[in-house]
């Protein structure tokens, strides 16, 4: 499968600060590919690079195909973090005007689609700057979008939606990639992350320090929580060699491992000694894995 | 082509269709030619009471008696012209001289305004041969300078001295008014041909009309460019600090970017022209004026408003491109303001000389060509058509040279993010690209 962005060695600096640090990335063709990372450690650079608003000052950045194309690209789609929306206009206004700069003249049934979809036909011909934060997001997402095409990227766009718009919005991402466009897009919610993306790229102090898809990652931090719960009545051995820590969850325990166990060495035991009712193994999730990387401890490190 | 067009319309539209633009539409003219309006107006208000002045008359009397009669007329003037202005009061200061705490007591009587101001009239006023700094008639009063009172009295104490002068010297005043008559000399203007072929007769360049038509050709292209550059400025400061920039740079060249704001914002222009033609026109007709508006002059006024529109406009746009604060625009912008504004401070003396050497080379010096130029052909003379090709050659060749620079600062300076660039490194991006 072709990949419809692909960033070889690339870096950017800005004065001393180095945004971004010999940066590899491939995003395959009709995919959801997300960035995530704490704040300041390089997304929106990185989804700039790719729009070629900035030039990188090594490396190579391919869209679609080329690597020395000009900013303006119909075969692009931008959602920039808040605002990008003219306040003094209405909604459906923006929408058309932002459509015919991409070369789409006729488009109103699409419009109209999209506004359906994202539940926005109510507030379609009110002005921007009397819209909710909600309720300008997905105009804008709509302005990105309408004009079909091929490489949709999105800097923050599920930031600050309540539940019910943000399933809205998710599910407007996935329409976009059944038609067949390809979705960047940057977050800091791993837990949108972890439903939406086939592949997950994670940014820190500028440098790539994972990616792949969600089971290739979590296989690649190994299991350190168990939960388990035991008979009526039975509570765990104290000390119980290999667990470091307990906590009781609700009828359970979910116990970190102490390092070098495996869970099973631990199950092994237990079993010895009480009767378990249900044993599980915890994956890490994108949130832990993210909570270790960029933790105070590692930002510590990483300032050594 | 077609996106430079949309983003014309949009432009056009965000320009033309607020409120902003109705209110300074309305507000300009009223700013600019407001104050004379007022103190037209003012003058026709009844001002209510009187004003009373004292003399001290150091000729006994004579030229008291004098002033009294000149007062009388003068007030019976007033009041047949409607009446708007206040009544003068004389009253004779008991003595012919003062001592300086007559002079502090008269003081505080016009402080606490019972008094207009006090004259002091010597007793050598009458006396030819007396020196001149012994004949000196003074007159105290807060505003003494600008006072109308005070050049009232000047001419009728003029008057009433010359009629004693003459009188001493045993001659008529009626023959000595009529020997001295002024003559006058009326304005008129060239005979023209008209498309008929027909010879038309000069015209009266109504006293002020020769002024005045010129100057509000100037100001109305002046207003227009103020309210077409404006609109440009904050544009673009929004899409920059919206970050909407970002996105209409994924769609769109800069340079097409910006050739669509500019074709917008002249569509603006003119339809600001439109808007003041029609109430002119009307204004115009209204009066009986219609005659005094120099219809060929219209498509030249066209032409370098709308050359003048582009410069200024990309420039600004420039600006709105390199800062992100509006308080750095004002500033950078305060020399471009001064340029615009240059012909203003010496428009009278391009009026008086229309061929002068003012006036040629303020045609030359293109950031000043447009007002320069309109306020030549609007006046009578005949421009050297050399003159005027050269002067819109120039600018031209200057606006091109201006949109290209303001289209390098634009093209860095719209995805500029950050601590705004100072004024030398614009310089750079304009020169180095």
């Amino acid at each position: 499968m072709a990949n419809s962005v692909e960033l070889h060695g690339v870096t950017k600096t800005f004065g001393q600060k180095v945004a971004v640090n010999s940066l590899d990335l491939a995003v395959p063709e009709r995919s959801i590919y997300g960035f995530i990372g704490p704040n300041g450690s390089g997304k929106t650079t990185t989804l700039r690079l790719i729009l070629r608003i900035y030039q990188p000052d090594a490396g190579r950045v391919v869209v679609l195909g080329g690597d020395s194309g000009s900013v303006a690209d119909d075969r692009l789609g931008y959602l920039p973090e808040e605002r990008g929306l003219y306040k003094r206009m209405k909604a459906r206004a923006v929408i058309e005007y932002f459509a015919r700069l991409k070369g789409c003249y006729d488009c109103r049934p699409a419009i109209d689609e999209w506004l359906e979809l994202l539940d926005a036909t109510s507030f379609a011909d009110q002005r921007i700057d009397s819209l909710s934060k909600g309720m300008a997001q997905k105009i804008q997402f709509i302005t990105a979008v309408i004009a079909q095409p091929q490489l949709v990227i999105l800097d923050e766009p599920f930031a600050g939606l309540d539940p019910v718009n943000l399933e809205l919005m998710t599910a407007g991402v996935r329409r976009l990639r059944e038609r067949g466009a390809t979705i960047v897009f940057s977050t800091h919610d791993m837990h949108v992350a972890e439903q939406m993306c086939d592949t997950i790229l994670m940014i820190f102090e500028g440098r790539k320090v994972l990616d792949g898809t969600l089971s290739d990652i979590q296989r690649r931090y190994p299991v350190s929580r168990i939960r388990l719960r035991l008979a009526d009545g039975q509570s765990l051995p104290e000390p119980l060699p290999g667990v470091a820590s307990c906590t009781p969850h609700q009828r359970h325990c979910i116990c970190t491992l102490a390092e070098g166990w495996q869970p099973q060495e631990v199950l092994r035991q237990l079993t010895a000694v009480r009767t378990i009712e249900h044993f599980e193994l915890l994956r890490p999730t994108l949130h832990d894995i993210f909570v270790e990387i960029a933790g105070p401890r590692s930002q510590e490190h990483g300032a050594e | 082509m077609r996106k430079v067009l949309t983003i014309a319309r949009r432009e056009y539209a965000a320009m033309v269709g607020t409120k902003a633009f109705l209110i300074s539409i309305t507000l300009m003219p009223l700013l600019m030619f407001g104050g004379i309006i007022v103190a037209q107006w003012m003058e026709r208000v009844p001002q209510a009471g009187e004003k009373r002045i004292a003399i001290v008359d150091g000729t006994g009397g004579q030229l008291y008696a004098d002033l009294e009669q000149a007062v009388a007329q003068r007030n019976a003037m007033a009041a047949q012209s409607g009446g708007a202005a206040a009544k003068y009061v004389l009253e004779q200061f008991p003595s012919p001289q003062l001592a300086d705490a007559d002079r502090m007591t008269l003081s505080e009587r016009v402080r606490t305004e019972a008094l207009r101001a006090f004259v002091e009239i010597p007793a050598a006023l009458l006396q030819p041969d007396a020196e001149a700094s012994q004949r000196q008639v003074r007159y105290y009063a807060p505003n003494a300078m600008l006072a109308e009172e005070r050049r009232w009295l000047e001419q009728a104490l003029t008057e009433a001295v010359t009629a004693r002068r003459l009188a001493a010297l045993n001659l008529d005043p009626g023959v000595v008014r009529r020997a001295t008559a002024p003559v006058a000399v009326t304005p008129l203007g060239l005979f023209k041909q008209s498309a008929e072929g027909k010879v038309i007769g000069a015209e009266q360049r109504g006293g002020l009309a020769g002024i005045f038509v010129p100057a509000g050709f100037m100001m109305l292209m002046f207003m227009v460019i103020l309210l077409s550059a404006q609109p440009l400025l904050e544009g673009v400061m929004e899409e920059k600090n919206n970050r909407i920039a970002e996105v209409l740079l994924g769609s769109v060249s800069s340079f097409q970017l910006m050739l669509g704001k500019l074709l917008g914002n002249i569509a603006g222009s003119l339809s600001a022209i439109a808007i003041y033609a029609v109430g002119l026109y009307a204004a115009a007709s209204y009066k009986g004026w219609l005659d005094l508006i120099p219809t060929d002059l219209v498509p030249w006024f066209l032409v370098f408003q709308i050359i003048g529109v582009l410069l200024f406009g990309a420039i600004f746009l420039a600006v709105g491109a390199a800062v992100t604060q509006a308080k750095e625009a004002q500033s950078l912008l305060l020399p471009i303001w001064l340029l615009i504004a240059l012909p203003l401070f010496g428009w009278l003396q391009i009026v008086r000389e229309p061929n002068g050497p003012l006036a040629v080379w303020g045609s030359f010096f293109p950031p000043s060509a447009p007002l320069v130029m309109t306020l030549r052909l609007a006046s009578d003379a005949v421009v050297p058509p050399w003159q005027l090709l050269a002067s819109l050659a120039l600018l031209i060749v200057a606006t091109a040279v201006g949109v290209f620079l303001a289209g390098r600062v634009f093209r860095i300076g719209i995805l500029w993010q950050g601590k705004s660039p100072k004024f030398t490194e614009i310089m750079r991006w304009a020169l180095r690209g």
